[in-house]
């Protein structure tokens, strides 16, 4: 499996959209992210390795301490995507409105 | 017409109310006759190659366009007739294989998608939502069934994370 690493892939999971969140209110270090999950520490680890891989979040050396911060410019690109999917799904409502009333009304000239 | 944003926390949503009756609406996703009429990009021609209108079934569609042909395709998910409508898309190539879009933006290359249709008065309503597919779940199933002691599946994650870590401090 090709291992893609861009900001699609760090917000695909409903964890790793929640610790955006809760890193774009402060830099927490990662047992601090640890404890507000139900998940293991490791599978928390995996997200917080994904998200930095993905450029989401940077990990600074605070003494013995190593704090993840919250890059949230990268999710402008999510912005892009959104603005693509809003404009292509709103051309296919059009064209599914235009094909509804075209089998509707065919469907009462029938009659 | 009605829709709403992302942010990190959420999805994309779209709202659409369709004067038309929910079985209609809903079938014209189910059958490639429809499909041909309305399914794909307005400037391209669009015909369905393929459509399993199944749980697990696949929808593979051509676009033919002056710029030249591309692909697509859906994977179904869930399917309760009339009601919801689960399925991933993505670019494909002839052979339905999952391809990046053949433009130059940034895209998730497969996208999770559920529709929902609730009916009021004859008119229907599709509620859309979309999630960038999660590929490292994969990858994550795939390294633990490689490894069948989790544990030492989950000590050896930890060993590449601590490994990261050693070289960005």
């Amino acid at each position: 499996m090709e291992s893609r690493r861009d900001v699609f892939q760090a917000i695909a999971d409903p964890t790793r959209r929640q610790i955006i969140e809760m890193l774009a209110k402060k830099p927490l270090n990662l047992n601090a992210i640890a404890e507000s999950f139900d998940v293991s520490r490791q599978a928390v680890s995996l997200h917080v390795k994904i998200l930095s891989e993905c450029g989401l979040i940077m990990i600074r050396k605070q003494g013995r301490e190593r704090y993840c911060e919250a890059k949230l410019e990268k999710l402008t690109e999510v912005q892009g995507w959104v603005d693509h999917c809003r404009q292509f799904w709103t051309r296919q409502f059009t064209s599914l409105d235009k094909y509804l009333t075209k089998v509707q009304t065919t469907k009462k000239q029938k009659k | 017409m009605n829709s709403q944003s992302t942010d990190q926390k959420t999805a994309f949503v779209l709202v659409h109310e369709f004067d038309a009756p929910r079985e209609l609406v809903f079938n014209a996703f189910a059958n490639a006759e429809a499909l041909n009429e309305w399914w794909g990009p307005v400037e391209s021609r669009n015909t369905v190659i393929r459509l399993e209108f199944r749980p697990g079934g696949i929808f593979h569609y051509k676009m033919e366009a002056e710029w030249g042909v591309s692909y697509g395709r859906f994977l179904f998910g869930a399917i309760q007739p009339h009601e919801l409508l689960e399925f991933t898309n993505a670019f494909a190539d002839e052979n339905a294989n999952a391809v990046s879009a053949p433009f130059d933006i940034s895209l998730p290359r497969e996208i999770f998608y559920r529709l929902v249709f609730t009916s009021h008065d004859d008119k229907t309503t599709i509620t859309l939502t979309g999630y960038p597919v999660d590929a490292s779940a994969e990858e994550e199933t795939g390294f633990y069934s490689i490894n069948k002691d989790m544990q030492k599946g989950f000590a050896a994650t930890f060993d590449k994370l601590a490994a990261y870590l050693r070289k960005q401090g």
